[in-house]
């Protein structure tokens, strides 16, 4: 880890060097014990603030939409930064599906691709121990970083099997006892969004439950419209959720999404053959259509 | 509009495509055709304009079932606004069925302009399959709201 | 006041005591750590816990509560509900900060009908920390492991005893009515007390809290406030579960042709926090918003109410997904 610390230094460094970057989003140490937080590099001095352990556990991706964020009047000369990347597995198919919806501009982009051996969890919620690899890095089946444009080699994590076990056994639930905990769980729900600011894919410029006319949702933490919000906010992931879990480690009330927006990943994979930020769809899964797409869910009035 | 139903005497949500469905549902009135008077129809341009959340919402405002209707496949009248939508309608039909809401609530069909029959015999068969659920409604806004302390 | 002592294997006819009183609110274990909760002659109360993750304001000052309901007929006041009449283990630090709320909604010329009722009708008995949390700074915000400010009673956790010294007349009275529950403390556990409280204070490092009021006058560089909020992710992780932050919002929300007027919390460092109808809005930047609720805690209200309006819990530390340390920034703000 540490020489992969230090390779990634270099690499960061020459980039500024070169006048490559503009700013390189990473890591710092963290003020908390056993912590690092992102960090914006800006110059070549920035680079020794770079960190690189177990406890990047961030999403670095969801800060890209904000970094390339036109000004209010991109005519006057507008040039979008170039920004490097530090990127574990997930990062990557994060920005690889940033590009996919045209947030996000490949050409000034550089994923510097870190070997990742498993991110400790954030330690807020009851399923989530201290200093335990998180449940995504467990179940990542890529840890590999896609698209690499400088790749920091090094020891990483072996693919996870995959195959979804926590859903399949939450689907075999009867459905009263599945509602019944997802209600639970989602209860505990403080509506502070952080699960939504965290997730790379919640970019929009205003959230559907932000908006007043209609007002979809109301920002209330009464459970049926906190119940409505996060079926909505989920579901915009179906197709897009990466299994990154920035959504999880974000939240401060320790709420595990991850058993639910999970469900849609598998869906996209065993519906669609989708795996988001993996499968090189050309276009977002829920976008497009192939003419023999599963009808099996629709109902046939005149079918005996 | 109607007060809140109980299970016995449903209330269903239809959103129907303008092309098709929603003709259908005409054609079975001019024929004459008999079907339950549960069906509350919103119409559509399309069933590829049926946002996941007008399902949510309707749910929420106390519907005890939801019905989307659209062209058959190959018969958009935008081309393929149907075929995108099937595939997020499987998407949601299996997600919100996951998360416990009845697959018997959310419902998903095709009917054209020329199926006045079929549309009759839809939302017959809708109605039963909602009147025959023993579980509660789900997500529905309480009618009163106590203070949420904690 | 005078100190009395609790021998802890009375702790049953303790919570009985209290619950002649009413409904009891006190810390509890709970799959999610250890909660305030509703107890019941049955329950045992927690006594060694880290403090609560959610801030106890939410007892007076609910996420969500509804003001008024309204229907064809007409709009109807919706009279206050789910007040406790003791609430039990609060710390100090969130006491205090209760004490700093208390002159936010009440004042000579306005009250806050909903958050006073609450607040009256509950006996506040804190509890003195034994050990601090690695976020706490409460010794440089004006309190201590050990403050009384806010508290009707302030219990202290002696192992085996539990020292109580009543801090108001009220709470002075609870004791005097159930003397049978206690004995004078004896000189030792007094001194024990006093070690333990010098003790846990002496853990506690310090942050250049005091200074900031003064150096925050001249911080408005948008440079500076946005070196600061770059990872910021406009969550409401910070606000929400702050004991001193009390932004809120009214929103209607209707079922048919009904409907009701909430009062919910709001965040302001929420990108929509003062968007305007237009789409303007005036802090659309994430600096600008760090600013305002940097300014808010540490320099307008010492204008208003003469301290600062953070009671070092460290909830906002422990909770930010960035890990923006209000701390650091402090020592930015003052360097
Ligand atoms: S919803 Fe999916 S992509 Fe978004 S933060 Fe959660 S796990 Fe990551
Ligand atoms: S981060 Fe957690 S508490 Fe906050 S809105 Fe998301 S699920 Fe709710
Ligand atoms: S600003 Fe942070 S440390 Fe200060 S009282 Fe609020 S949550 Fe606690
Ligand atoms: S918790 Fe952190 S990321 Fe969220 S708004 Fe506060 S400072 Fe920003």
């Amino acid at each position: 880890m540490q020489d992969a610390e230090k390779k990634m230094k270099t690499a960061a460094k020459k980039l500024f060097d070169d006048k490559k970057v503009d700013v390189i989003v990473g890591f710092r140490k963290g003020s908390r014990a056993n912590s690092s937080r992102p960090y914006f590099a800006r110059s070549a001095a920035d680079v020794e603030n770079l960190v690189w352990n177990g406890f990047c556990t961030a999403n670095l991706a969801a800060f890209l939409p904000g970094l390339f964020e036109k000004p209010a009047r991109p005519e006057d000369g507008y040039k979008p930064p170039r920004i490097a990347v530090i990127a574990k597995g997930c990062d990557s198919r994060s920005v690889a599906g940033l590009v996919k919806e045209n947030q996000v501009p490949r050409a000034n982009v550089i994923v510097i691709g870190m070997p990742c051996n498993g991110m400790t969890a954030a330690v807020k919620g009851a399923q989530v121990k201290k200093d335990e690899i998180g449940r995504a890095c467990l179940e990542c089946v890529s840890p590999m970083v896609k698209d690499a444009d400088i790749s920091i080699t090094g020891e990483s994590r072996k693919p996870a099997k995959g195959g979804y076990a926590r859903v399949k056994a939450f689907a075999a639930k009867s459905s009263e006892e599945r509602w019944k905990a997802f209600v639970k769980e989602i209860a505990k729900c403080i509506r502070c969004n952080a699960c939504r600011e965290a997730c790379p894919n919640c970019y929009c410029k205003v959230c559907f439950a932000d908006q007043k006319k209609p007002a979809w949702v109301s920002p209330a933490n009464e459970l049926s419209e906190t119940i409505a919000f996060h079926m909505g906010r989920m579901f915009h992931q179906a197709g897009r959720c990466v299994e990154c879990d920035a959504c999880v480690n974000a939240c401060p009330m320790g709420i595990d999404l991850r058993l639910f927006t999970q469900k849609l990943a598998q869906d996209a994979h065993d519906l669609f053959g989708s795996v988001p930020g993996i499968s090189g769809d050309e276009a977002p899964m829920l976008n497009m259509f192939k003419q023999d797409d599963s009808e099996c869910f629709i109902t046939d009035p005149e079918e005996k | 509009m109607a007060k809140p139903t109980n299970n016995s005497e449903p209330t269903i949500v239809a959103f129907l495509c303008n092309w098709c469905s929603y003709a259908g549902a005409d054609l079975a009135g001019v024929n004459r055709m008999q079907y339950p008077a549960n069906v509350r129809v919103i119409r559509v341009p399309c069933s590829g304009r049926v946002d996941p959340l007008y399902i949510i919402k309707a749910l929420q405002e106390g519907a005890d079932g939801v019905v989307v209707s659209g062209c058959h496949p190959g018969d958009c009248h935008y081309i393929s606004g149907n075929l995108v939508a099937r595939r997020k309608f499987a998407m949601l039909k299996s997600f919100l069925e996951y998360l416990g809401i009845e697959p018997e609530r959310v419902q998903f069909s095709w009917v054209s302009a020329s199926e006045g029959g079929r549309f009759a015999s839809l939302i017959e068969k809708v109605v039963d399959d909602v009147r025959k659920l023993r579980t509660p409604r789900k997500i529905v806004k309480e009618e009163t709201i106590t203070a949420n302390v904690r | 006041m005078q100190s009395v002592a609790l021998d802890i294997k009375n702790l049953r006819k303790f919570t009985a005591a209290l619950l002649k009183l009413g409904t009891v609110r006190g810390p509890v274990h709970s799959p999610a750590g250890v909660v305030l909760a509703d107890i019941t002659t049955q329950s045992d109360l927690a006594l060694e816990y880290e403090n609560f993750k959610l801030p106890p304001k939410r007892e007076f000052f609910p996420q969500c509560e509804e003001i008024t309901r309204f229907d064809a007929s007409g709009v109807r006041e919706v009279p206050v509900s789910g007040a406790a009449d003791v609430i039990f283990g609060v710390r100090p630090c969130d006491a205090l900060a209760l004490s700093h709320l208390d002159r936010v909604f009440t004042d000579d010329k306005y009250t806050d009908p909903y958050y006073s009722k609450r607040r009256g009708a509950a006996l506040l008995i804190s509890l003195a920390c034994n050990k601090s949390e690695a976020a706490c700074f409460c010794t440089s915000t004006g309190g201590s492991p050990s403050s009384k400010q806010g508290a009707d009673i302030i219990g202290f956790n002696l192992g085996t005893v539990l020292l109580l010294e009543p801090v108001t007349a009220r709470g002075q009275a609870f004791v005097k009515k159930n003397k049978s529950l206690f004995r004078d403390p004896s000189a030792k556990e007094l001194q024990k007390r006093e070690k333990q409280e010098a003790d846990v204070a002496g853990q506690i490092p310090g942050v250049a809290v005091q200074q900031a009021p003064a150096a925050l006058s001249g911080k408005s560089d948008p440079a500076f406030w946005e070196s600061i909020a770059e990872t910021c992710l406009s969550c409401g992780a910070c606000t929400f579960l702050c004991p001193t932050c009390h932004c809120f919002d009214f929103n209607d929300r209707t079922k048919r042709d009904a409907g009701s007027r909430l009062r919910v919390h709001d965040a302001c460092m929420f990108a929509s926090f003062v968007r305007e109808a237009s789409g303007h809005n005036p802090r659309g930047k994430k600096g600008e918003r760090m600013r305002q609720r940097v300014m808010h805690k540490f320099s307008y209200a010492p204008e208003n109410f003469n301290t600062v309006f953070c009671v070092g819990c460290g909830r906002c530390v422990t909770a930010c997904p960035s890990n923006i340390d209000i701390r650091e920034t402090l020592s930015k703000v003052t360097a």
